[in-house]
């Protein structure tokens, strides 16, 4: 029995193996085929899982008005597409469009290397918010197009804050006061996701804005320069200091290393805890926690301002689309590119409750928003902190760092000293 | 042991198509990219330098990479003895006409048919210290004191996840230990137990010697997998709270491919293979020997 | 008095065993309960008995990924692998258990070393090898990297195999006048069928579960495996839980049957095989 079964399992296996070899064979065919013909145009795009949820039905949209003309979109989570498209841009076979972070440390590399194709006459690019092109461009030459506007928040639930009597915060008094007042009455002040440390890192972004670029927006290039440091920046000190307090005070839950992104929005949401940080990609799934529990989910910015003092938004691009250096296709690439900009596929391409890099195009915003609109039209604003940063700092101290400091492995201000040295060891 | 034999000797031309597909889709890229280790690429750009042993000194400076270093060696330990442990004992409870026996084989074993990362999901879920099963069944139960912060405490996420790793991993010692059991002589445990040895005097003394075989391979390939060790942690705490569940494998991924920094994550391969060699070594030759001494 | 200790000695037996396999079952019997939540429910108690089942999840997830064609991509690439990961395994621990040269001790050693190289680091220039061949985006190139990463681990287990095996029946068919691809073929190879049944279970669920190399290398829609369609819903933050546990669930259930039809040979197999090694 089991003779026969290896046999038949066998003979099988070289009969499909011949198809196998003969089926690519035949594809590789069609390729040349088609790049022979000149009317006929296929382009490759790659993106990470999420990101421009619309560009699968723009393209079906596109290739129907456009004869000839086929794109083949695949997807795959943030690390695994990284590690393809490395691999792929390394033996020069890489697809035609991609996805790339914007900042030093990400697109910043694939621009040194040449891969990436100069998009200043894509014509789109001219509606698109100067100040998000920055993070995808080197000397004057943009690299890659942001497709929606991030920005961090604080998700509240609305009726913790009624029952409580209690105010949107507007500074970093009265934010304390807040979560004091929360505290007294035994709910969690904030749900930190402690066991994410992407989650962690948040309050940073949320907070330096107000303090350390509020009073510098150079910072960066003077910590470059070698002019400043983390360690001995009094307004570094500062946000250390107010993490701390968070910390300290006792408004996370005791068991917050513990937490998950999934079980803090539970507890958000049952009324358990009262606030979460958090990016305005994540409204959607705000909403439905809010619809499964019956209440109300509101947003504001992270006051880490004194009274009377401005308050800062952390704001950055989402990732952006960038063509291939090396492509034969870039121009059709490019036209693809201005097409799924263009005023009347934006929305298509970056689907609900995203906020828009366009000028000229603005979505519905979401109820949701509400009381955080203002701020996000108005405030002034810095980008989330690891984009002006080399790679090394934003994990070392900011991330994994802070979890060990909320276990008590160490401090909020040793934190600093350890951004030091990882940014001089990264920058070496 | 072998017998002279007047058997023809076999021709190598057999090894060819293992050896040939080994070699070109193994041996020749592991080579290429050892050379990486050497140099400082980025991974990304064409231009890089050869920057000699500095990548490997750097290492020794590394909070992190010592750090995991440190985790890597513990989990290994911790696996390899828990899950040969675990295995012995289930072995031993499901050997010899037990009712029920292929059901609860199956039973211990189906861990081992699904994906780690799904493993790893499924645990932190029942880790979670509010809503996870776990603690809520020790809150029930009045043991509220044991009810922890599995996956949250800087002393205990470590453990919490080498745990599952023997949960994991003890099905297939368990087969390897039945394996074995079952070429142990029946008239060996008939005897003992004519001379009245008691159920664990006959273990200690008939069986025991002779699982050597099955030892070797549950030591060995634990450790292996153990110093490998890297869907689990991915899926359960991503290498933390802080630096308290990396490993080797999870820093070095992170270096190569968000850090961008390749070179430095060869130098860790690289050393994670010398570790792994030496200590495979070390085990076989100790452990034959001790087979060969019973 | 004997008999009754041993009723009782029994019934602690089997009192131990279903203890302990509560804490097998209960992982499994989460994991499902999951796959039949939405993703607001899934938090909401600690045993996912509060708010009904979905089984639509499971339709939904099995259309929005194409499971379908998933299923027969990871089916195929793991059939044919596994063939010829026991074939060509098979072939090459017969002159290396068979011989006691120097070479031989060399050449087994030489596979041992692919247990212990990370794969994963390889990724650039093996990338650059399969582009080259024209193997990228091929189902042929996964199943050649499949068999070649498989190797050690079966010429390890084969040839420890074979070398418990008795010569006599080899040399009756030699000195009948069988060259030694037919001892092979007709003796030998019959008499592996017990670790051929381990190693087959073990390949078959490494390569059934693998996730980096069909991402990178089969990363077109046509061609992605159950792994691959799994993942799909994985996000940057969080995942899509109420697609994924379905498809973990469907994932398991092939193997599972697989691995009861083979059950038996898999302990006769290890028995007779590795342990004698």
């Amino acid at each position: 029995m089991f003779k026969r079964l290896t046999f038949g399992l066998l003979i099988s296996a070289f009969l499909i193996l011949a198809a196998c070899g003969s089926n690519g064979n035949a594809n590789s065919e069609n390729e040349s085929d088609n790049k022979s013909a000149d009317s006929s145009i296929e382009l490759k795009v790659s993106l990470t899982a999420q990101d421009m949820s619309g560009l699968e039905t723009l393209a079906k949209q596109y290739e129907s008005e456009n004869e000839g003309v086929t794109i083949n979109v695949d997807r795959a989570p943030d690390n695994q597409f990284k590690q393809t498209l490395g691999a792929q841009l390394a033996s020069q076979e890489a697809p035609d469009l991609f996805v790339q972070w914007p900042g030093l440390s990400k697109i910043g590399l694939s621009i040194d290397a040449g891969y990436l194709a100069d998009l200043n006459d894509v014509a789109p690019l001219k509606n698109i918010d100067e100040s998000l092109l920055k993070g995808f461009s080197k000397e004057e030459k943009v690299y890659g197009i942001p497709w929606s506007k991030n920005y961090l928040a604080m998700f509240y639930n609305k009726d913790v804050f009624e029952k409580n009597q209690i105010e949107i915060p507007t500074d970093w008094e009265s934010f304390l006061a807040a979560c004091e007042k929360l505290k007294a009455a035994g709910v969690t002040p904030i749900a930190l996701a402690g066991k994410e440390a992407w989650n962690v890192q948040l309050p940073w972004y949320a907070l330096a804005p107000s303090t350390v670029y509020a009073q510098d927006q150079d910072w960066d290039q003077k910590r470059f320069d070698n002019e400043v440091q983390f360690a001995t920046s009094d307004s570094w000190k500062t946000v250390a200091q107010q993490y701390n307090q968070l910390f300290q005070n006792g408004y996370f839950d005791e068991n917050t290393l513990g937490i998950s992104y999934e079980s803090a929005k539970t507890a958000l949401g049952t009324g358990q805890a009262a606030m979460m940080i958090d990016g305005n990609w994540s409204i959607g799934g705000y909403e439905e926690i809010a619809k499964a529990n019956n209440i109300e989910i509101g947003m504001f910015a992270l006051p880490g301002n004194q009274a009377g003092e401005d308050i800062w938004l952390s704001s950055a691009p989402s990732t952006g689309l960038a063509v291939w250096s090396g492509g034969k296709q870039q121009e059709a690439a490019k036209k693809f590119l201005a097409y799924v900009f263009s005023d009347e596929n934006y929305l298509t391409l970056i689907g609900p409750g995203q906020f828009s890099t366009l000028k000229t195009v603005q979505p519905e915003s979401a109820e949701i928003t509400a009381d955080i609109v203002d701020v996000v039209q108005n405030a002034p604003s810095y980008q989330f902190l690891d984009i002006g940063w080399p790679a090394g700092p934003n994990v070392d101290a900011f991330n994994q760092g802070t979890q060990a400091a909320l276990g008590k492995a160490t401090t909020f201000e040793e934190l600093l000293t350890v951004a030091d040295q990882s940014w001089d060891k990264a920058v070496r | 042991m072998r017998h002279k034999s007047k058997l023809q000797r076999v021709p190598y031309t057999f090894v060819l198509p293992a050896l040939l597909l080994y070699l070109m889709f193994f041996i020749y890229p592991s080579i290429q990219s050892f050379y990486y280790a050497l140099t400082d690429w980025n991974g990304i750009n064409p231009d890089f330098n050869f920057v000699g042993m500095e990548n490997f000194l750097g290492l020794m400076d590394n909070m992190r990479f010592q750090a995991a270093f440190k985790n890597t060696l513990l989990y290994a330990v911790g696996l390899t003895l828990g899950q040969a442990i675990f295995g012995l004992l289930f072995a031993l409870l499901l050997h010899g006409g037990f009712k029920g026996q292929s059901f609860f084989r199956s039973v211990f074993f189906s861990p081992q048919i699904m994906s780690l990362l799904a493993i790893g999901y499924i645990w932190a879920y029942i880790y979670d210290p509010t809503t996870g099963s776990l603690n809520t069944i020790l809150n029930s139960l009045g043991l509220s004191g044991m009810a922890k912060n599995w996956l949250g405490d800087l002393d205990l996420a470590l453990w919490s996840v080498i745990a599952v790793s023997i949960w994991q991993g003890a099905g297939w010692c368990m087969l390897i230990f039945l394996a074995n059991l079952q070429s142990v002589p029946k008239d060996l445990y008939e005897a003992a137990s004519i001379d009245g040895a008691g159920t664990f005097k006959q273990f200690l003394n008939v069986t025991f010697p002779l699982l050597g075989p099955a030892i070797t391979i549950t030591l060995v390939t634990g450790m292996i997998n153990g110093l490998k060790a890297f869907d689990l942690i991915m899926s359960m705490t991503k290498g933390g709270p802080g630096y308290a569940t990396e490993s080797i494998s999870t820093v070095m991924y992170d270096t190569a491919f968000t850090r961008n920094l390749f070179g430095e994550a060869q130098a860790m391969g690289m050393i994670m293979f010398i570790v792994i060699f030496i200590i495979t070594i070390i085990q076989l030759t100790a452990l034959r020997k001790r087979e060969v001494d019973v | 008095m004997m008999r009754t200790t041993s009723i009782w000695k029994s019934y602690i037996r089997w009192a131990i065993v279903a203890l302990l396999s509560v804490f097998y079952l209960y992982p499994l019997y989460m994991l499902t309960v999951l796959s039949l939540k939405t993703n607001e429910q899934m938090f909401a108690s600690a045993f996912g008995l509060k708010g009904g089942f979905h089984f639509t999840n499971y339709v939904e997830a099995w259309t929005r990924s194409n499971f379908g064609q998933a299923l027969f991509n990871s089916s195929l690439i793991s059939i044919v692998s596994v063939s010829f990961i026991i074939l060509f395994g098979a072939m090459a621990s017969y002159p290396l258990a068979r011989r006691s040269g120097k070479l031989s001790v060399l050449l087994s050693l030489f596979f041992v070393v692919g247990l212990i190289v990370p794969v994963q680091l390889n990724l650039i220039p093996l990338f650059k090898m399969m582009n080259s061949l024209q193997l990228n985006q091929s189902q042929l190139g996964v199943i050649l990297l499949y068999i070649s990463f498989g190797m050690p681990l079966t010429i390890f287990l084969f040839s420890s195999f074979m070398r418990s095996l008795p010569m006599e029946l080899e040399e009756a068919a030699q000195i009948d006048g069988s060259s030694s691809v037919g001892i092979f073929f007709k003796i030998l190879l019959p008499l592996l069928k017990p670790v051929a049944a381990s190693v087959l279970i073990l390949q078959f669920l490494h390569i059934w579960n693998d996730f980096f190399l069909p991402v990178v290398f089969l990363n077109t829609d046509s061609l992605r495996t159950v792994q691959v369609a799994v993942y799909s819903f994985s996000g940057r933050y969080s995942n899509d839980w109420a697609h994924m546990f379905p498809m973990i669930v469907i994932c398991v259930a092939p193997v599972m049957l697989l691995y009861i039809f083979l059950q038996r040979y898999i302990i006769s197999g290890i028995m007779s095989g590795a342990v004698k090694g």
